[in-house]
């Protein structure tokens, strides 16, 4: 790649790796940044060739692998912007996702061909699929076409999107939020400078990267001059664990399921790996007593506990290892050029130090100008250019924050405000419990009875009232759960976040005797 | 009819994939259907073509074709 244009996203990702050093790593293949470098500008040049006007979306269809990488890249250096599908998508979310961007061609990895095809006959879309992109490659390459022949408009990085990222958030609708050249990039030197990666780090990436944590993975280390471990799935973890050992893998990251699974599921707690230095959690809150677990597990590991938002590009805050002991359940404090602000319903900041809760208010460079096409939720969430993130917090005396709950997620139950964090702490600090998620159901007596939902480690090594007793013996009576349901899996998305809504629809009348 | 040809089938019953798509290097991430919920269904069918039943362990591992193949083997199950 030439230096190529500094405002662009992926020129700067891109510049500064060893051109002989691995980028990316993928099953058996080893891409160095000067190939990865290549292929971006030759794919680039290419789809400009084809026509493709600066700002339009791009789909792209894909598990973790280097097709991924190279198609997301090269949009963005082409000056075009990239619109990942989660994994998991289905026909009627794909439909909303074509339609919601206005796609008119999207990238498709082999694999998901055939659904794709599918798919995208109604809306006449055009699919790009990895055989055609592999076919030109080979083709420039067998033609020595120069690099210098990539024309790729000029970026203003404040106006212009590299990505529309689809987020269903917890209610399942999906929206696009609109993610700019400099958005990403700021957000990638926070992380950068905070995680203090260096060309020596090589994470392993199993979060699909079409999730914005995902994908920050990919941007910070492409940046550093580091390396992905690409994954594609976490269906086998100990198979990642090994991977991570073979491949020396100095950090990890997960959203809390991955965490449970790795403890509950894995040899983890008894593995050493010799090159691991750190993990990142984010995605939802780890309850204290796991974070607790994961650093018992891995104690030579820095554990980093963060917050953020796909409309905050990824990242909001994060909590210096240092500092987990000391600041047990908090999420730190925002990044170097993030301002957050917890404001009360009058709109003026809590008292430091008090109980006082209120909304997590964000600004800064990596706060995305707002949802594509949709004014009225842009005007609800973002305002004077700050996001309001609906997160619920309080703020101790040093300036730490601590998330209480979602806005809509308190159940209101006989006059009190329950927050189901706390009872989810408690449920999830049970050795046979995997996953757990409370939630408020109707109940006519109590306004809102407490729901909880548990998976177990194994199969019957679990039982309803056991959860109980448990509960009853940690709990105050008020918020012991009236209703304890065993369940094989919780519905989440994608990303492996719950879907609470599902579950209060899981639970209609109140059961006999247990209202 | 082969070990490999009788698996393509299963795979072609459990994640409709066509049988002779499926190769020894065959890895679950290769199959869009092949997820956790379509791992269980997949080796009941294995169990129930194969006529053998798997341990726990042995289904946490058979992420490839190649391993469900050796798994296979180990319970007296080849060409």
């Amino acid at each position: 790649m030439n230096s190529g244009d500094p405002n662009n996203l992926a020129c700067w990702l891109l510049q500064d790796g060893d051109g002989s050093s691995p980028a990316m790593v993928f099953r058996d293949r080893i891409i160095a940044y000067i190939e990865v470098r290549d292929r971006v500008d030759s794919l680039a040049a290419i789809l400009l060739d084809s026509g493709f006007q600066k700002g339009d979306r791009i789909g792209l269809y894909s598990d973790n692998c280097p097709f991924f990488a190279i198609t997301y890249l090269a949009t963005i250096r082409a000056g075009l912007c990239a619109v990942p599908f989660a994994p998991g998508t289905d026909q009627k979310l794909f439909r909303a996702v074509v339609d919601t961007a206005g796609m008119r061609c999207a990238f498709v990895q082999q694999k998901h061909l055939r659904n794709a095809q599918e798919w995208s006959r109604e809306p006449g879309l055009r699919l790009l699929p990895e055989p055609w992109v592999e076919e030109r490659w080979l083709a420039a390459l067998a033609g020595n076409r120069r690099t210098s022949a990539l024309k790729a408009p000029l970026i203003d990085p404040e106006r212009d999107l590299a990505v529309l990222a689809f987020t269903s958030g917890s209610t399942g609708t999906p929206k696009a939020v609109m993610v700019t050249h400099r958005n990403i990039r700021c957000n990638t030197e926070d992380i950068i400078r905070y995680m203090r990666l260096t060309e020596r780090d090589r994470v392993m990436a199993v979060l699909p990267l079409s999730y914005c944590f995902g994908a920050s993975l990919l941007h910070t280390h492409l940046r550093a001059g580091a390396s992905v471990v690409l994954a594609s799935s976490f269906m086998f973890p100990e198979k990642i664990l090994d991977e991570m050992e073979a491949r020396g893998c100095t950090g990890f990251a997960g959203v809390p399921s991955t965490y449970q699974i790795l403890l509950r599921k894995t040899n983890f707690s008894r593995r050493r790996f010799p090159a691991l230095q750190w993990l990142q959690q984010a995605g939802g809150k780890l309850p204290a007593s796991v974070i607790a677990e994961v650093v018992a597990a891995q104690p030579d590991a820095r554990l980093y506990v963060m917050y953020g938002q796909t409309e905050a590009t990824a990242r909001l805050s994060y909590l210096e290892p240092s500092m987990l002991a000391a600041k047990r359940g908090s999420i730190g404090m925002g990044l170097a050029s993030t301002r957050l602000e917890v404001l009360n319903q009058d709109g003026v900041p809590v008292a430091a130090g008090s109980e006082e809760v209120g909304e997590i208010v964000a600004s800064g460079p990596n706060i995305s100008p707002g949802y594509w096409n949709s004014p009225e939720e842009t005007a609800r969430f973002f305002r004077n250019g700050r996001l309001y993130t609906g997160d619920l917090a309080r703020v101790d005396r040093d300036g730490f924050l601590y998330i209480v709950d979602r806005a809509r997620d308190f159940i209101k139950s006989a006059g009190n405000r329950i927050s189901p964090q706390e009872i989810e702490e408690v449920i999830a600090s049970h050795p046979d419990v995997l996953h757990v998620a409370v939630v408020g159901v109707p109940d006519e007596l109590l306004g809102e009875a407490v729901a909880a939902f548990a998976v177990p480690r194994a199969a019957d090594c679990l039982s309803e009232a056991s959860l109980k007793d448990y509960c009853n013996e940690r709990l105050p009576n008020h918020k012991v759960p009236q209703h304890i349901q065993v369940m094989g899996r919780l519905p989440m998305n994608d990303f492996g976040k719950v879907l609470k809504e599902e579950l209060r629809s899981t639970i209609g009348a109140p059961r006999p005797g247990m209202g | 009819m082969t070990v490999l040809a009788r698996v393509g089938r299963v795979f072609n019953e459990a994640f409709a994939v066509p049988a002779e798509a499926i190769s020894r290097q065959t890895l679950f991430d290769d199959v869009p259907k092949w997820d956790s919920l379509g791992h269980l269904s997949m080796v009941a069918i294995l169990e129930r073509e194969f006529g053998v039943q798997f341990e726990v362990d042995e289904v946490m591992e058979m992420a490839s074709v190649q391993i469900i193949l050796n798994v296979l083997a180990k319970k007296g199950i080849q060409d």
